[in-house]
């Protein structure tokens, strides 16, 4: 079967409506959890459509410079491959310019926690209704594996050969801190509730952050004792606890051989900033 | 009873053996508890040069759709059959 041949079988699958196939098979390593994330992405848009409770066509998918950048490439709705820390920022825009469009932004732990650290923190101090993914994938892959601010210590990288000595960042808490008003964090091992969490995040109102822990076999995992992407799914099965409230955030910080608390771990109601700004200044929505 | 189809599309399989590993009857078949299993890593190759997987026995297929959510390259789809 050529390849042409595959990608229209791929375009026959119901649930893969909003896969863009001619960008298809894409370029990530084998085993890529960023792959499992898309796949869950796509399914949930399918399943919110189906029950018409979203159009696709006001769907707009940001992302910034890294691995998780190539996800806007992948998906059949209007989307942008922006400069690197500002998919946050660029949403911003998109948001402030046409409040009826369903605004995502998908980034890796250094273009939003490293380099765009400050759009993120201040668009989750505005509430402003978008809908960031961060996808933990514990370095900069596309750099070479550089460790990042979420390595754990003691975490071996290509740049670390004796261990990482800096602490990480414990972003629940540090979003939460921020003043986001929904903050969920799972695995790329929790796929069926990485989906109703991509539908619940679609569906409300106000900023919306999830954190995708998540596993790079090749240039992360093989330093530290996970040879194949398996291994490291089945670490984040095991080592998961499920929990909600936001008294869990204290420990949310990933180390290895701790647990990995995963769940919702805030979720409250707070005016939101398009609607108030277009109030304050007269102006109807369309 | 209902029926599922698994479908694989070759092409985009890049081997990573997350469908094998995750598919809880495949779990079952290495501990000696069903005859077969569901998926497993064939001999062969795909034009980009990694190991395929294929379906053995898909009568025993649950429907449980772990492993075409959790495959990262979309390869993987169960269906299902009327």
């Amino acid at each position: 079967m050529s390849l042409e041949e595959s990608r229209k079988k791929l375009t026959q699958m119901p649930e893969m409506s909003l896969a863009r196939a001619e960008a298809l098979p894409h370029s990530l390593c084998p085993g890529c959890g960023i792959g499992t994330i898309l796949n869950t992405f796509l399914r949930a848009m399918h399943e919110l459509e189906e029950e018409g409770k979203l159009d696709s066509s006001k769907l707009v998918v940001i992302s910034g410079i890294g691995c998780s950048g190539r996800i806007s490439g992948f998906v059949k709705t209007d989307s942008m491959h922006t400069t690197h820390g500002r998919p946050v920022a660029f949403a911003t825009g998109v948001k402030l310019a046409r409040p009826e469009l369903n605004v995502w932004a998908f980034g890796g732990d250094a273009d939003l926690f490293q380099i765009g650290l400050n759009h993120t923190l201040q668009a989750a101090r505005r509430n402003i209704d978008i809908k960031v993914v961060m996808v933990n994938n514990f370095n900069i892959a596309m750099t070479g594996g550089v460790p990042t601010v979420t390595t754990p210590p003691k975490a071996i990288t290509k740049y670390t050969p004796r261990g990482w000595f800096e602490r990480s960042f414990n972003i629940p808490k540090l979003m939460a801190s921020a003043g986001a008003t929904y903050v969920a964090r799972w695995t790329t091992a929790h796929v069926f509730q990485l989906k109703q969490t991509f539908k619940k995040m679609a569906l409300r109102k106000g900023f919306s952050f999830l954190e995708v822990v998540s596993q790079c076999p090749v240039l992360f995992g093989r330093y530290n004792k996970f040879r194949d992407p398996w291994s490291m799914v089945d670490y984040f099965m095991k080592m998961s606890r499920v929990v909600k409230g936001p008294q869990y955030l204290e420990e949310a910080a990933i180390e290895f051989g701790k647990p990995i608390l995963v769940g919702e771990f805030v979720e409250t109601e707070a005016p939101e900033y398009t609607e108030t700004i277009y109030e304050a200044e007269g102006v109807v929505r369309k | 009873m209902v029926k599922w189809r698994i479908e694989i599309i070759e092409d985009f399989c890049k081997g990573c053996e997350i469908c094998v590993n995750i598919c809880p009857i495949t779990n079952l078949y290495k501990v000696g508890k069903v005859d077969k299993p569901v998926l497993r890593m064939s001999e062969r190759f795909g034009y980009q040069g990694y190991p395929l997987v294929e379906v053995v026995d898909p009568t025993k297929c649950t429907g449980c759709h772990l492993c075409d959510h959790a495959c990262p390259d979309l390869a993987i789809h169960v269906i299902k059959e009327e």
